[in-house]
Parts: structure tokens; C-alpha cells; sequence
């Protein structure tokens, strides 16, 4: 599942819905800056506060993304996947939590590893489920619409 | 009839004549002291009156030849007949009721002309003369009564106007005093009419000139006394052109000063005989006087203009001019009057007010209006040239600390040292202002480039972070957080342009101090979500979204549950039971930890209350942020809110404070668990091992319980440094007296390891996990009735994330 290729932002990982997709940009931009601030004097604490920045955003942005599953029936429509869906958002805040846990015992070799893993779900995440899911928001609004 | 041989002067006759020189010398001298009065203009024409019919009279009576005598007697009768209405005027003009009265001042002077032109031209109304004790004397006929009737009709209105005016003053004013004045002096003058009577036969000396004489002494005082003659129009004209601050020049059409006042000697400082004379161009250049005047005034004839005068002693001085034109009857120019200000002062005041609104007081630089002002300006002129501007919000690094050590004067003068350093480090183009407290924010335009920007920045942070010495000879070094938002690359209006510039800076403080931060919107919308998440968490407290779960602390060796680590949860509506690793790291250095702080305390307070009453008596531990320990009443808060739950002991409570929050600020955590231990509450040192020189704190921090860090715990069977570690802890807790609490046991193995360590208090999922209130109360008496307590192999292999601390870190 891990991603070995350098993350970054691309079409392919839009899922077609506006407000989604700006927030997974955000996301990655965050991921990204945190790879990027390896060593350095204040490295520890730019990547305290990059590390935040990622739960405060991961709270932000999977409320967004439940809310809009409830709104859209995707619950009720596709049990399985919004279980599982929601099951991966869980972990993913489990794992922010042990990378800051790592970082702060200063294990680096466990934070890159860690941030390896982060980034590697971020793109599966968002590239299977959360494409499933902006295609049944999608279809949804156009079928509501016509 | 100029004979003087023809007159034998009674001593009556020269008493009556000197009477009326000196009622005339009287009316001369108000006249004179007057000028500009009309009453005393009024007063001069009643008193020639009298003396007309004094001189007439004398010289009546000192006459010898009958012809004379007759002629005399129309001289005195003459006067007569101008008398009263003289008088009235007079009285009409000081009581100031002329223009109320202007029909009765025309009719009584149309009968004073009537009687005046019936005696000079026929014999009326005498009969004849003759002779008495003094002199001749004329005798009148009956028709003299209507001339008698208008006499002492017009007297009588004018003594009833007096008395009116009398009776409606205050007592002891001076309207009163004047209408006592003017009621004395006709009264007296009254009497002077007793000359009158010989002209009926009956026969009495006639001494009125003694009483006129009176009368106008009596009226000379009152004039001087009670000042008559100063309410009228004309004198005030005069006194307001002389009193006034305005300098005033009136000029006549070919340009020359005809009158000046004694503001404009003042402010001209020029005598007024030079100034009168003068041209006005010389003394005012710009009062512009052209051939055309019709042309330079337009409509209204008036016109404002400022300008400038060099004065000999007091310099230049700001001169604000009306000049009106006055016109004839026929509307031709005939004057222009200017009347000029000195604005000098009042101009520097308004510049002074303008000073203290746009500036700072205490460094002088640019406020935040103004410079709103100069950033408009500069994104305007950047849209000309296509520059760029940028918004540098600067926070000092360590201010704070200055002023604590200090005080405030020290860091006053730091301030003032800071805003000079950097009006130093720009162009003289650029805007330097400070916004309040130590934030100042710096307006850099025309940039050609972003690395001209960073090139600026950093000169700015270099400059401002030299170490600074203060007047108190101690030398300070702060350094600043800068955040840089650029226009247009951002292009929104310039508030907002601030307020990015204000989020990069806070940025640029989270990730390090000392350093600037260029904003962009990825880096917006993370701060805004931030924001929002916070927002979230305060609104969670509202909407009591928070709940407690207790994670048991068991003394593994006596098998006894000794008490419980109280963790805080979030239900959240939409993600479900969130843990406080995910949300507290967010809230932890904002005020919002002050509520859920307190919140937190006072949940535990009440489920110990409960727990009580159902016959359990367990000590709970509570996670604080040091942010709330280090509230300065935080004993206080503590005590009071202890004090709301009676049921509670104190000593039910204990505060477990993370070791590295407490390295924050070690003196004032020492102080706090010092305070809080006086009201029995004790002190646990959390995640203990992960912060530097552990040991050194511990002889600093009197708390009663170390709690070994859960992750040596958990790989201390793996690794044998870890294993060292907590060895070393539990020592160090022995040497120092304190109890030492292992987290995270996750399997049996580690609790016998523990044991075998000498570590008997633990907490992990080997034992239990955080349980709601109710979930705990049944595991404790599950785990009362199994005094055999053993493990449960399964269980201890769920490893999952204990998250047993609040702080998180």
C-alpha cells in the first residue's frame, strides 16, 4: 500500500467534488511540508506545529467529508464502503497521534517511516475511497438535479 | 436788546443764568465722554432746552424795558415748548424703548414743533407782562392750558415710564439703579416748574433754575455711575471693534487703510497712525485689492482667503481674513473691511491633533489609520507601476519577558530602541507603524521583486535581533516574528492584506520565532481550518460534548485498585468518541484551555462527590495544561471551585502536570504545586523520562507521584536502553521519596517485570482501559470480588494506543 513516489498534487487525484478536493490539496501541502523539514535547529518544532496543523485539519476535513456522506444518503446507499470509510478516517488520526507521539521521543527513523505511511494512505485513501464516494455525490446531485 | 445797561441783574436772575451754563456745561461734558451715544446726543438737546428757558428767563427778569422783556419771554416759552419733548426722547432713548415707541416720540414732537411755531409766530399764550418782586413776568391766558395740558401730560408719561422701568428691575441691579437715577433727576427737575407759577399770579421766587441745576448734576452722576450710554448701538459698534480679538482694517476703494482697531495694532504690531494711512496691499499681500472689486468679490460681496504675515517680534503668523465690501446707496464700492484672524496657534494645535491621531504617543510612528492611509495609497501607485508592496506584520520575540524582568518603563524604552531600528532599515519611502503592544507592521512598496522582500526582511530581523542596551545598563535582545503578505501576487484589499500578513506572522511565531513567513492561501485555509477546529472544541464544552473516562491505577502487588487517571473525551456528532491526543494538541497554548480546564476539574470533583455517596472512595487524577496552572489565581480558581463540591475531599484530588509542560516554567509550576498542596491536593509528574535532565527537575518539583513515560513501559521488554530507563525512574522516585505509577502495561510480562523493578502502582490495558463512569464502577467491583486477580491473555495482546495522557505530548 505505501507509496514510494514523492507526493504530490495532480488531477488525478480529484474526486470531482469542489469542496473535497480543496481540502485534500490542503492536506497533502501539509504532508508535503512535513517531509520537507528533516533536521534543522527548529525542525522539532515546526514539525509539532506541521503535525497539529494535520489533526486539526484531519478533524476539519473528515467532518466535512461525513457530513457529506449523511446529507447524501451515501450511508444508507452504500453501508460497507461508508464503514469502511469512516474506519479509515479513524485510523489515519490514530497515526498522526503516534507519529507526534515519535517525533516527540525523537525517534526520527520511526517519523519518516511513519510519514511514509501518511502519505502513502493519503493518496490510496483518496484515490479509491473518496473517489467512491465524490462519484456517488456526483451522480446523486445530478440525478436530484435533472 | 444786548444793552446790559437795559438789565439789572437780580441775584435769582445770575443763580437761574449760572444754572444754565452749567446744565450746558454738563450736557457738553456727557457729550464729550459719550461721543457715540445718542442718548447723551438726546440729553444735549433736553438740557439746551432748559437752558434756553433758564437764560430766557433770567434775562426776563433782569430786564427793564418792556419790549425786551417780551422778547425774552418768548425766548423762555420757546424752550418751554421743547422741553418735554426733549425730555421724553431722552427718557425714551435710556430706557431703550424708542423703536417701541416711535409713533408716540413723532406725535410729541409734532405738538413740540406745533407749540414751538404758534409762540415764535403770534402772542400766544400770553396776555400780557407785568411786574413783581423780580422782574417782569408774563402772565398767560386761559388758552395756556392746553400748552399746560401737553406740558404735564408728556412729564407725567415720561416720570410713569421710569416708574414702570423702576418697578420691574431687580431690586439693587443695575436697570434699577438707573431707573432710580433717571426717577430722581426728573423728579428734582419737576420741581423746577414751580417758575411757572408767577406767569398765574402767584407770586414765588423763582428758584427752578437750582433744581434743574440739581437735576442734570443728579443725571451726570448717574450716567458715570450706572453707565447710561453704553448699551447703545453705536457706542458698542465701537467697543466690539476695540475689544475684539479680529484684527479689523477698513479700506477705502483706492486700497489706503482708513481705520484700523487695536487688534490689528496687536497683531500687525504696527502703531496705529502708521497703519492707518497705509496700504493695505503692504500689510496684507494678499488681500488683492484690483481696480475691478465687483470683479474680485463676485456674488456676496464678501470673500476668505489665508496668508501669511512677518511679524517683526513673533515670526511668520497664519493669518485666516473675511473681507466684505460695503456699498453705497447707489452700490458703489465705497469700503472693504478685513477682518483677520490669527489662526497661528490653532493651526499648530490642529497639526498637534493631527499628530496624536495618525501617530503613536510612545515612538511617534505611524498608527494603524494612518497607516491604512499610506498602504491604500501605495496599492494604488503599485497598480501605475506594477511594483510590489508588501505588508511585513512584525511581533516581537521575548518582549514580554523584558517588560516582566523590567517592568514597563525598560520595555517603553525597548520599544521606542526597536522603532527606531527599523525606520533606520528602510527607505524613507517605506511606512513604519506600530499597531499596539509589540506589534508593529511595516509597509514596503515598490519592490521590484520577492527577493528584494527577503533581502529587506532580513536585514530587519538582523537589525532588530542585536542585542540592545537599555538606560539601565542592562543589554536585552529580542527578536522578531515577521509576517509578509505581498501585493499583488495576494491581491485582495489591503485589510485583508493585514490580516494575511498577521496570519503568516503567527506562522512564523508557531514554527520558531526569529524568522518571517511569506503568507499564501494553503497556508490561510490550514490556519482557518485551525481556527475553525478550535472553534469546534469551544463549542463541544457548550454543548457539554465532553465526557470523562477513568483509567484505574492498581497496586499490582496488594492486588488494590489505589485510584484513577480521569481522560477526557470528545463525542463528536459526526467522527464519534474522538481521543484527546487528536484535539487537546490543538487547544493546549489557546485560552480555550482555561474552560476545558476548569471543566475537566470540576467533572472529577463531581464524580468523586458521586462515587462517594455509593461507598467508593478513590483518589482521581486530572490532566491540567500548564497553560491553567500558570493562570496567576490559578490557587484561587482551584480553592473555590473545590469549595463548590464540600462532598469532595481535597485530597481526593491530585493534578497530573506533563513533565516537559512543566519545564516551561519550572519556578512558577514549583510555586503552584506548592500553593495547591496547602489545600491538599497533590501533584503527579506525567510522561516522566522524556524530558531533559529529568533528575534536576525532580529535586525542583515537590510533586508526591513520577508516572514512568508509557513508552518506555511498553518497549522496555524489547529494548534494554528503555528497560534502563524506567529502571532508573523507579530509583529515582525511591531516592526521593515519591511514588512511582507505570503507564502503559499493556501484558502480563510487563507487570511482572515491573514487580520484580520494585514498581507496584500501574496503569495500562493489561489492567484495564479508560472506562465511562458507569463501565468503571462495574470493572471496580468485579475486580473487589476477584481478589485473585489474573490476566486475561487476550485482552493484553489488543495493543492499541493507550492515550493515557491529555497534554498529549
Amino acid at each position: 500500500m505505501h507509496n514510494f513516489e514523492p507526493l504530490e498534487w495532480s488531477d488525478a487525484l480529484l474526486t470531482g467534488v469542489a469542496a473535497i478536493d480543496q481540502q485534500h490539496h490542503i492536506l497533502v501541502d501539509i504532508l508535503i511540508e512535513a517531509r520537507t523539514m528533516q533536521g534543522g535547529d527548529s525542525a522539532d518544532r515546526r514539525f509539532e506545529r506541521i503535525s497539529r496543523d494535520l489533526l486539526a485539519y484531519a478533524i476539519y476535513h473528515f467532518d466535512t467529508e461525513e457530513q457529506l456522506m449523511r446529507r447524501t444518503g451515501y450511508e444508507t446507499a452504500a453501508p460497507e464502503a461508508a464503514e469502511h470509510h469512516l474506519a479509515e478516517h479513524r485510523h489515519f488520526s490514530e497515526e498522526v497521534v503516534l507519529l507526534r507521539a515519535e517525533a516527540h521521543l525523537g525517534k526520527a527513523g520511526a517519523k519518516a517511516a511513519l510519514l511514509s505511511f501518511l502519505e502513502g494512505w493519503l493518496v490510496n485513501h483518496i484515490l479509491t475511497t473518496d473517489k467512491a464516494l465524490g462519484n456517488f455525490i456526483v451522480a446523486s446531485t445530478s440525478s436530484s438535479s435533472e | 436788546m444786548f444793552n446790559l445797561d437795559e438789565y439789572r441783574f437780580t441775584f435769582l436772575a445770575l443763580l437761574n443764568l449760572s444754572a444754565a451754563v452749567l446744565v450746558c456745561y454738563h450736557s457738553g461734558l456727557v457729550l464729550y465722554r459719550e461721543r457715540y451715544s445718542p442718548v447723551s446726543r438726546s440729553f444735549l438737546v433736553a438740557s439746551l432746552a432748559l437752558a434756553a428757558w433758564l437764560v430766557g428767563g433770567s434775562f426776563l427778569g433782569a430786564c427793564l424795558d418792556e419790549s425786551v422783556a417780551f422778547l425774552w419771554a418768548k425766548v423762555q416759552t420757546l424752550g418751554l415748548a421743547l422741553i418735554p419733548a426733549a425730555v421724553y426722547h431722552f427718557v425714551a432713548l435710556a430706557l431703550a424703548t424708542q423703536e417701541r415707541d416711535r409713533r408716540k416720540l413723532f406725535a410729541v414732537w409734532c405738538f413740540a414743533v406745533f407749540f414751538f411755531i404758534l409762540t415764535l409766530t403770534t402772542d400766544y399764550p400770553f396776555r400780557d407782562l407785568y411786574r413783581y418782586a423780580w422782574g417782569f413776568c408774563p402772565r398767560f391766558g386761559w388758552t395756556s392750558v392746553f400748552y399746560m395740558a401737553y406740558f404735564t401730560t408728556i412729564m407725567l408719561v415720561a416720570l410713569r415710564q421710569i416708574f414702570m422701568e423702576y418697578r420691574g428691575a431687580r431690586r439693587g441691579g443695575l436697570r434699577w439703579f438707573r431707573a432710580r437715577g433717571l426717577l430722581l433727576v426728573l423728579l428734582v427737575g419737576y420741581v423746577a416748574s414751580i417758575d411757572l407759577l408767577p406767569s398765574y399770579g402767584i407770586s414765588v421766587e423763582p428758584i427752578g433754575g437750582v433744581f434743574l441745576f440739581m437735576a442734570t448734576a443728579i443725571a451726570v452722576g448717574a450716567f458715570k455711575h450706572y453707565r447710561f450710554l453704553d448699551v447703545t448701538p453705536a457706542f458698542a459698534a465701537r467697543t466690539i471693534m476695540d475689544t475684539m480679538s479680529d484684527a479689523l482694517l477698513i479700506v477705502d476703494p483706492e486700497g489706503v487703510i482708513r481705520h484700523s482697531n487695536s487688534a490689528a495694532v496687536r497683531i500687525f504690531e504696527m502703531r496705529q497712525d502708521a497703519l492707518d494711512g497705509s496700504e493695505a496691499n503692504a500689510v496684507l499681500p494678499a488681500a488683492a485689492l484690483t481696480d475691478n472689486l465687483d470683479a474680485a468679490f463676485g456674488a456676496g460681496d464678501s470673500a476668505t482667503f489665508e496668508t501669511t504675515f512677518d511679524c517683526h517680534t513673533r515670526g511668520r503668523r497664519q493669518l485666516s481674513v473675511c473681507a466684505s465690501l460695503i456699498r453705497d446707496h447707489a452700490a458703489r464700492p465705497v469700503a472693504v473691511i478685513y477682518a483677520a484672524q490669527d489662526v497661528t496657534e490653532r493651526k499648530l494645535h490642529s497639526a498637534h491633533l493631527e499628530q496624536i491621531a495618525h501617530h503613536d504617543a510612545l515612538t511617534g510612528l505611524p498608527n494603524r489609520l494612518l497607516f491604512g492611509d499610506r498602504l491604500r495609497l501605495a496599492i494604488a501607485q503599485n497598480q501605475r507601476d506594477a511594483s510590489h508592496v508588501a505588508v511585513c506584520y512584525l511581533d516581537l520575540d521575548g518582549f514580554k519577558e523584558v517588560n516582566d524582568r523590567f517592568g514597563h518603563e525598560v520595555g517603553d524604552q525597548l520599544l521606542i530602541e526597536v522603532a527606531n531600528r527599523l525606520t533606520a532599515c528602510v527607505r524613507g519611502t517605506d511606512t513604519v507603524a506600530r499597531l499596539g503592544g509589540d506589534e508593529f507592521v511595516i509597509l514596503l512598496s515598490g519592490l521590484s521583486d520577492e527577493t528584494e522582500c527577503r533581502q529587506a526582511l532580513d536585514r530587519l530581523l538582523r537589525r532588530v535581533s542585536a542585542p540592545c542596551v537599555l538606560n539601565c545598563g542592562e543589554s536585552v535582545t529580542v527578536s522578531a516574528s515577521i509576517g509578509v503578505s505581498l501585493f499583488p501576487s495576494d491581491r485582495v484589499d489591503p485589510d485583508t492584506l493585514v490580516r494575511h500578513a498577521d496570519h503568516a506572522m503567527y506562522v512564523a511565531k508557531q514554527a520558531g520565532k526569529n524568522r518571517y513567513q511569506l503568507f499564501d492561501h494553503s497556508l490561510e485555509q490550514r490556519i482557518e481550518a485551525r481556527l475553525a477546529t478550535i472553534c469546534r472544541v469551544a463549542k463541544a464544552l457548550e454543548l457539554d460534548q465532553f465526557c470523562l473516562y477513568y483509567q484505574p491505577k492498581v497496586n499490582c502487588r496488594q492486588s488494590r485498585v489505589v485510584g484513577a487517571e480521569a481522560l477526557i473525551r470528545w463525542q463528536h456528532p459526526t467522527l464519534g468518541l474522538l481521543l484527546p491526543a487528536e484535539f487537546i494538541p490543538l487547544i493546549e497554548d489557546e485560552d480555550l484551555a482555561l474552560p476545558v480546564g476548569e471543566w475537566v476539574i470540576r467533572k472529577a470533583l463531581s464524580q468523586i462527590v458521586a462515587w462517594r455517596r455509593e461507598g467508593v472512595e478513590l483518589r482521581i487524577s486530572i490532566n491540567a495544561f500548564a497553560r491553567q496552572l500558570l493562570q496567576p489565581d490559578f490557587t484561587h480558581t482551584l480553592a473555590s471551585i473545590l469549595a463548590d463540591y464540600p462532598g469532595a475531599g481535597p485530597d481526593c484530588l491530585q493534578i497530573e502536570i506533563v513533565e516537559t509542560a512543566a519545564l516551561k516554567d519550572l519556578d512558577g509550576i514549583r510555586h503552584v504545586i506548592e500553593d495547591c498542596r496547602k489545600l491538599g491536593v497533590t501533584f503527579s509528574l506525567d510522561d516522566f523520562g522524556t524530558g531533559y535532565s529529568t533528575l534536576a527537575h525532580l529535586r525542583h518539583l515537590p510533586a508526591e507521584e513520577i508516572k514512568v513515560d508509557q513508552s518506555f513501559v511498553r518497549d522496555m521488554l524489547l529494548r534494554t536502553e528503555d528497560l534502563a530507563i524506567v529502571d532508573a525512574v523507579i530509583g529515582l522516585g525511591r531516592a526521593f521519596g515519591r511514588s512511582v505509577v507505570a503507564e502503559g502495561v499493556e501484558t502480563q510480562a510487563h507487570i511482572d517485570r515491573l514487580l520484580t523493578l520494585g514498581c507496584d502502582v500501574m496503569q495500562g490495558y493489561a489492567l484495564a482501559r479508560p472506562m465511562a463512569a458507569g463501565d468503571f464502577l462495574r470493572w471496580l467491583r468485579d475486580f473487589r470480588l476477584d481478589p485473585v486477580y489474573r490476566l486475561q491473555a487476550g485482552e493484553a495482546s489488543e495493543v492499541g494506543l493507550s492515550a493515557s495522557t491529555m497534554g498529549g505530548d
